[in-house]
C-alpha cells in the first residue's frame, strides 16, 4: 500500500500528474489533489512517474504497512 | 515571432498578468523563433502532446538518485578541483569559473564522455560560448546573422567531436543491454543522449538541439546566478555588515539565491501567443494570435506583490502568501524550468542545499569579493549578465 500526498504549497498546478495518472490525481482550483490517500501496489509504477514528472516535487508517495 | 523581432512585441510586466498567462492553456510557447537552429523543437519550445511526451522522457533525469549522483560524483569534486586552482592563483573570473564548474555537470547530464581534464573542459567551453550567443541571439546587441553563423559552426563541431562518439557508445550499450537483459541494463547510464536514443529518436539534429539546450541552460543561467549573487551580496554587506557571519550558513544562502533569482532575471522576456480569445483577470481582452513579451524581471519587481522596496535585494524579505521566494524566475505552468530541483535542491528532504548554494558557500568560505583593480564587464546582450566578473579569493592554505 502507498500513502499519497500532494503539498499544496509546492504544487503549481501543471497537471502533469493528472495527465499521466488520471485515476490517481485530479486538479481542483488549480492544485492537484490525490483521488485516494492510499493506493495499491499495482499503482506504484505510475505513481513513481507522477512523482518524477512533478516539476515542483509536490508529490510524496510512501509505502505504509497494511 | 516568425517575422516580428521580440523587441517589437507588446510587453507585459504586471506580476498577476504574467503569472496568469504562463499558467493558462489559452497560450502557447512562442519563444526562441530566431534561435530555432539551436533549440527549435526541444523541450523548451515544444507544446501540447509533443511537449508532454518529451517532458516524460526527460523526467528520468530528475530521479532523486540521479540528481544525488550528479551532485556527489560530479559537482562536488569539480568544485573542489576548480576552487583549489582558483585559490592558488588568488584571483579568478567568476563567470568563467562558474561556467567551467557547471559545464562538468552539463556534460554528465547530457552524457558527454571523457570531459575530465582542464583541456577537455576548455575545448567544450570553446563550443559553449558561441552556442550561448546563438541560443540567445534574439537578445544580442551584435549583428544577428553573424551570431547565428558563429553558433552554427560551434554546433557542428560540438556534434562531430563530442556528441557523435558519445551517441555511438550509447547505442552500443543499449544494444548490449537488450541482448543481455537486466544485468547489462545497469551499465546503461541515465543521461540525455541515452534517453533520446533509447526512445528511438532517429533525427540526429533533434538530439543535437536538445543537447545544445542542456549545455547552454545548465551553464549560462547557473553561472549567471552565482555571479549575480556575489554581486548583490557584496553591495548588501556594505550596508549590513552584521550579516557577514551568515555567509557560510546554507539557510541564509538559500535566501540569497532566492532573492537573487527574483531581482536579477537573466532573460528579458518569455514569449507567449494566445491560441484563442480570452479575457485576463485584469480585464485585458486578448484575441487569438496575439503575442506578448512577458517581462518576468519586471513582474518580479511588481510592488503590488513584492512591496514598495520590490526593486531592492533583501535576503530577509518576507515572501507574500502563496508566492515562491524567487517569484517567476523559473517560469511557471507546463514550461516551468526542468532543472529547478537541481538548482534549488528541492528534490531531497535531507540537506535541501541546491547546487548554487553549495558553490556559493564554498566561494564565501574562500573570501570571494570583487577585484577592485579589474571592473566587471557586461555581455553584448539585452540579457542581464556579465561577460567577465573578476574576483579575489583568499589562499586555501589555511582554509580547508
Amino acid at each position: 500500500m502507498l500513502d499519497v500526498r500532494v503539498d499544496p504549497q509546492r504544487c503549481e498546478g501543471t497537471g502533469f500528474c493528472a495527465r499521466v495518472a488520471p485515476h490517481l490525481f485530479a486538479l481542483q482550483d488549480g492544485v492537484a489533489v490525490p483521488r485516494e490517500e492510499v493506493v495499491g501496489e499495482e499503482d506504484a509504477e505510475v505513481l513513481a512517474e507522477a512523482e518524477r514528472l512533478c516539476p515542483t516535487q509536490a508529490i510524496r508517495a510512501r509505502r505504509v504497512d497494511e | 515571432m516568425d517575422q516580428v523581432a521580440v523587441t517589437e512585441l507588446l510587453v507585459l510586466s504586471s506580476y498577476p498578468e504574467v503569472k496568469e498567462i504562463l499558467t493558462s492553456d489559452a497560450f502557447q510557447q512562442a519563444s526562441k523563433a530566431e534561435s530555432h537552429d539551436f533549440v527549435g523543437a526541444t523541450v523548451l519550445t515544444m507544446d501540447g502532446n509533443e511537449h508532454f511526451a518529451r517532458r516524460r522522457l526527460l523526467s528520468h533525469l530528475m530521479r532523486r538518485a540521479t540528481l544525488e549522483r550528479f551532485e556527489r560524483d560530479v559537482l562536488d569534486p569539480t568544485i573542489d578541483r576548480c576552487l583549489a586552482a582558483a585559490r592558488a592563483q588568488g584571483a579568478v573570473d567568476l563567470v568563467r569559473l562558474g561556467r567551467t564548474i557547471f559545464l562538468q555537470l552539463a556534460a554528465a547530464t547530457i552524457g558527454l564522455d571523457g570531459i575530465t581534464t582542464q583541456e577537455d573542459t576548455d575545448n567544450l567551453a570553446g563550443y559553449l560560448y558561441p552556442l550561448i550567443e546563438g541560443t540567445t541571439v534574439e537578445w544580442s546587441t551584435r549583428d544577428h546573422a553573424e551570431v547565428i553563423a558563429e553558433g552554427i559552426v560551434a554546433k557542428e563541431a560540438y556534434r562531430d567531436t563530442l556528441l557523435r562518439p558519445a551517441m555511438e557508445r550509447r547505442r552500443a550499450l543499449v544494444r548490449q543491454a537488450i541482448e543481455d537483459g537486466d544485468e547489462a541494463a545497469e551499465a546503461v547510464p541515465v543521461d540525455l543522449l541515452t534517453l533520446m536514443l533509447g526512445h528511438a529518436e532517429q533525427d540526429e539534429d533533434a538530439v543535437v538541439r536538445e543537447a545544445v539546450l542542456f549545455l547552454v541552460a545548465s551553464t549560462l543561467n547557473n553561472a549567471g546566478t552565482i555571479t549575480h549573487a556575489v554581486d548583490e551580496v557584496h553591495r548588501w554587506l556594505a550596508d549590513h555588515p552584521q550579516d557577514r557571519g551568515l555567509l557560510t550558513e546554507d539557510g541564509f544562502l538559500e535566501q540569497v539565491v532566492h532573492e537573487t533569482l527574483r531581482v536579477r532575471q537573466i532573460t528579458p522576456a518569455l514569449i507567449r501567443r494566445a491560441t484563442r480569445r480570452i479575457v485576463l483577470g485584469s480585464g485585458r481582452e486578448v484575441q487569438a494570435g496575439e503575442t506578448f513579451a512577458l517581462n518576468v524581471g519586471s513582474a518580479n519587481h511588481d510592488p503590488t506583490v513584492w512591496g514598495a522596496d520590490a526593486d531592492r535585494f533583501n535576503p530577509h524579505r518576507s515572501v507574500p502568501a502563496g508566492e515562491k521566494p524567487y517569484g517567476l524566475a523559473f517560469g511557471t505552468g507546463v514550461h516551468v524550468c526542468l532543472g529547478r530541483p537541481l538548482v534549488l535542491g528541492t528534490y531531497t528532504d535531507a540537506s535541501g542545499a541546491g547546487m548554487v548554494v553549495r558553490l556559493l558557500r564554498r566561494l564565501f568560505e574562500a573570501g570571494v569579493r570583487p577585484d577592485p583593480a579589474r571592473p566587471a564587464t557586461r555581455a553584448s546582450s539585452r540579457q542581464d549578465r556579465f561577460e567577465t566578473y573578476p574576483v579575489l579569493l583568499d589562499s586555501g592554505e589555511s582554509g580547508q
